[in-house]
């Protein structure tokens, strides 16, 4: 399973500003066991991003492929494949985190068995076996997020798409998560997500995209990113291509 | 055919939605108790209401004060029980006193006699004359202000009436005058109907209308909630890249829907049921029978035909809501489309329309006209089918075109295209949806008021305001649509000659429209009545022939060609093939017309005109070929030519078939290189 997006681009229409781009020109490529992070600032266009490859927005320009499969022509193929955590999406409040989970692997067409193993796995793997059966309306904030993940990968598949998944996580579950997508990693897994923390992303990522103003202004791994601006860390690398992009904007 | 596994998961995501749906206490409660206490509440509760109030009103002594001399019947009705008489003391010329006092509540009827009444009445009573004219009458002055008086002036007149009778009868009593009574006729009633197995009128009259209150009333939350609501947290967008199909998961939305609205039905069905054995026996004084025996057959029967109507509701208020971005946004939807649910009640309530052909096909309506006459006892073993198989069909087809919205982006994530993105790309439907039922429904309530109220000013007002206005305002201020590309003023291809050519086809049309007209009145009724009433609504013999040219004729070529092949040819032109596209716009020209009869010549007529704005990239030949068409109706009506003979058709024909020809020729497509 491999993610290729082709000079994805997606412009959105507003009354005062007109048309504009939530996000022009992408392209990159994930391979299988690869993590991929897309690291930008709030409203750099990574959710958009995120949505186009997720099968959720039709791109304006480009497309995307998940597995040769291309999502603007043949979007149904393509959400087999795909498991989407969106920062934006909510859960059933009078449901149990189980009953979220049965219904989501019923809607994948997974067979009885396996979808009882694979919620077993995920409650031990994100560790909240004990809400299994509670409803989702008396959860936390970090146990809900630990369902949304659980929920977005019920059907194993084969390519992940992450939002800002650490959100609202507190330490111990941040690492429990990132335990999680090493795992996922390891077993050969594509994974695409999205951060703006500097150290998710160094942790995780085998490779990133700096993104801003809804363009890619470079990818690499840390080490590529921190040689190619010439700084010592990945926080400095990333503020200098963004200050960059944006003075270049401004001048034009 | 549904497959098993289409079935299997329009039935997973149903049962998820009940689950979710029951376990809202707060909100499910309420509505079932409510639907339980429905029945007792109309069957018990208000009829002894009404019982209570009649009866105080029936021993209340009414009290009367007499002006004037009232002679005999004064005195007769001063022996009445059931009247008090007040002597008011006052001048009884002074008639602004005795309104004064009625007005305070002094009396509750004053019986007015005029002056010499008592003197007529005598020479009446002793005369042998019967006629009616020679008795004198009195006056019965009550206020409808005060509820007693009323009630008192009603009571009056009825007291009246029977001590007049009562008189006549002393009178030809006295005169020795025998009354030869008719015969009686004797009738037989064969197998009289079992009354015993049919509602009561009182049930047959309420019950359909209250069940689909309550079906409209269980149907709006969940649809609400299952997808405005799922779509505002957020829960949609995680529903939409599973792999399920948008149709299987809004069929199982509609489901749920469905099921939730025909559980408070059943409810309800049920409390009326229970309620009949507990009613309290009913005074015999009513004025109408408020009986609520409502028989286990007719409940059952009727339990089995909301199922249709339940499901009905259910796949339009959740279209609806798929319409709408926020649950504030569809709330403003269902208010609208309750007050258009809610006319068809009516008809439940007077119970005088029954099903037919042209009720049964309409899926709302039919359903209720249905259930009404089933509580009548009457059953029509072909009409009642076809109205549930409507109701299926309607189903499935709005289903069919809901599902694709849930995965709007404009309504999930309030994102929106620019108008040329759009203009290129021509995803109109909602809009031309909104445009055409707007249309539809100002032509059907509006313009026929305004037509008949202004004759022929009412046609020109109506293309105006009803036919150009909501077009013009949707492209210009909602959509912002390039006019110059939406109305294709500009020079058609060919030159405007072609305008001419076009103006010369319409001998053709108008001949192929009559002749369209009496071949179909070989199988519909004739339209000739039809057109004798819009002939003297229009006063079409007595207006001035340019005033008819300009509202039959001319506004009709500008407005309609404007809006059909202008504004709906260019929402539908970007996604529609050449062929589709003209038999869609033909065919809304044709029902635009709001006439069964009509709707043949004018379909085709459509057909052929949105033809000659494709291959003349034009609109101005469209307008010249239905002026001429719409201008010869009128000289012909005008010069009385109601059958033109063959001679005639065949001159049109020849001349309309030159036009037409010179038309393809003109048009004709250039040839590259």
């Amino acid at each position: 399973m491999s993610l290729k997006v082709q000079g994805v681009g997606k412009r959105f229409y507003d009354k005062g500003r007109g048309e504009f781009y939530g996000c022009k020109d992408i392209s990159f490529a994930v391979e299988p066991g690869e993590v991929f992070g897309l690291l930008g600032p709030n409203g750099a266009g990574k959710t958009t991003t995120l949505r186009v490859v997720s099968t959720i927005y039709a791109p304006t320009e480009g497309t995307a492929f998940i597995n040769e499969i291309d999502v603007s022509k043949d979007p149904q193929g393509a959400r087999r494949h795909l498991g989407f955590l969106s920062s934006t999406s909510g859960l059933y409040e009078r449901l149990t985190a189980r009953e979220i989970l049965q219904y989501f692997g019923r809607l994948c067409d997974m067979k009885e068995e396996l979808l009882n193993q694979r919620i077993d796995m995920l409650l031990e793997a994100l560790d909240f076996k004990q809400y299994a059966d509670t409803r989702v309306a008396k959860l936390s904030q970090g146990t809900r997020q630990k369902v949304s993940i659980a929920r977005s990968i019920i059907h194993d598949p084969l390519l992940i798409i992450l939002d800002e998944p650490s959100t609202g996580l507190d330490v111990l579950a941040a690492s429990a998560m990132h335990e999680f997508v090493r795992q996922e990693r390891q077993l050969g897994k594509c994974i695409l997500l999205s951060t703006h923390t500097m150290s998710e992303a160094e942790k995780l990522c085998d490779r990133i995209g700096v993104i801003s103003e809804g363009r890619l202004l470079a990818v690499g791994t840390v080490e590529e990113l921190k040689e190619l601006t010439g700084k010592a860390n990945l926080e400095e690398a990333f503020v200098k291509l963004v200050r960059k992009s944006e003075s270049l904007t401004n001048a034009q | 055919m549904l497959s098993r596994e289409a079935l299997e998961k329009i039935l997973l995501v149903a049962s998820k939605e009940l689950v979710d749906m029951c376990r809202d206490f707060k909100a499910l409660i309420p509505a079932v108790l409510l639907a339980f206490l429905l029945g007792p509440l109309v069957s018990c509760l208000a009829p002894q209401l009404i019982v209570s109030q009649v009866k105080e009103a029936a021993l209340n002594v009414t009290s009367v004060a007499f002006q004037g001399d009232g002679g005999a019947l004064f005195t007769k009705l001063s022996s009445n029980k059931g009247l008090k008489v007040v002597n008011l003391n006052l001048p009884p010329g002074d008639k602004q006193a005795w309104l004064s006092a009625l007005e305070k509540g002094k009396v509750d009827v004053i019986l007015s006699a005029p002056p010499n009444f008592a003197q007529k009445l005598s020479e009446y009573l002793n005369s042998k004359s019967t006629k009616d004219d020679q008795c004198p009458n009195v006056e019965v002055l009550y206020t409808g202000r005060i509820p007693s008086s009323s009630y008192a002036g009603m009571r009056m007149l009825s007291v009246l009436t029977a001590t007049r009778e009562e008189l006549l009868k002393e009178k030809l009593v006295l005169h020795k005058v025998v009354v030869n009574a008719p015969p009686i006729v004797r009738v037989k009633v064969l197998s009289p109907p079992d009354d015993s197995q049919i509602a009561s009128p009182f049930i047959a009259r309420t019950l359909a209308a209250l069940l689909v209150f309550v079906a409209f009333l269980g149907a709006i939350y969940p649809a609400l909630d299952l997808l405005t609501g799922e779509r505002e947290r957020g829960t949609l967008e995680s529903i939409v890249i599973t792999p399920i199909s948008r149709r299987r998961l809004f069929a199982g939305k509609v489901l749920a829907v469905t099921a939730i609205s025909y559980l408070l039905v059943l409810c309800t069905l049920l409390g009326f049921y229970v309620a009949q054995f507990y009613q309290p026996p009913l005074l015999q004084i009513l004025p109408f029978p408020l009986h609520a025996r409502l028989p286990l057959s007719c409940a059952l029967i009727s339990a089995v035909l909301m199922l249709p109507l339940c499901l009905t509701l259910a796949v339009t208020l959740l279209s609806l809501a798929g319409l709408a971005r926020t649950v504030q946004q569809a709330q403003g939807y269902f208010t609208a489309l309750m007050f258009v649910a809610m006319m068809p009640l009516g008809i439940g309530v007077s119970g005088d329309i029954h099903l037919s052909l042209p009720l049964a096909v309409v899926p709302f309506l039919g359903c209720l006209i249905m259930m009404n006459d089933i509580l009548e006892a009457r059953w029509d073993a072909f009409l009642m089918p076809l109205t549930c198989l409507i109701s299926l069909a309607y189903a499935w087809l709005l289903t069919m075109s809901s599902a694709p919205t849930m995965e709007r982006e404009d309504l999930m994530f309030g994102v929106e295209e620019s108008p040329e993105r759009r203009w290129s790309s021509g995803r109109f439907g909602r809009e031309l949806f909104l445009l055409c039922s707007s249309i539809f429904l100002l032509m059907f309530y509006l313009s026929q008021s305004m037509v008949v109220t202004h004759h022929v000013w009412g046609l020109i007002l109506t293309q105006v305001f009803v036919v150009f206005a909501p077009g013009f305002f949707l492209v210009y201020f909602w959509l912002k649509l390039p006019l110059k590309s939406v109305f294709a003023l500009s020079k058609p291809r060919g030159g405007f000659l072609t305008c001419l050519s076009a103006l010369l086809t319409a001998p053709l049309t108008f001949t192929v429209a009559v002749l369209l007209a009496s071949a179909q009145a070989q199988f519909l009724p004739n339209t000739k009545a039809l057109e004798k009433i819009m002939e003297q609504v229009l006063g079409l013999s007595s207006e001035p022939l340019w005033l008819l040219i300009i509202a039959i004729a001319l506004a009709p070529a500008i407005f309609e060609e404007l809006l059909f092949r202008g504004v709906i040819y260019s929402l539908l032109s970007k996604r529609l093939p050449s062929v589709k596209l003209i038999v869609a716009v033909g065919t809304l020209f044709g029902l635009f017309h709001l006439s069964v009869m009509r709707f043949l010549p004018t379909a085709s007529l459509g057909c052929l005109i949105t033809f000659m704005r494709l291959r003349s990239a034009s609109i101005l030949p469209c307008m010249f070929l239905h002026a001429g068409h719409n201008g010869l109706a009128v000289l012909l009506t005008r010069l009385h030519i109601s059958e033109p003979s063959a001679e005639l058709i065949f001159a049109a024909a020849l001349v309309g078939s030159l036009g037409f020809l010179s038309f393809l020729y003109l048009t004709k497509p250039v040839s590259k290189g």
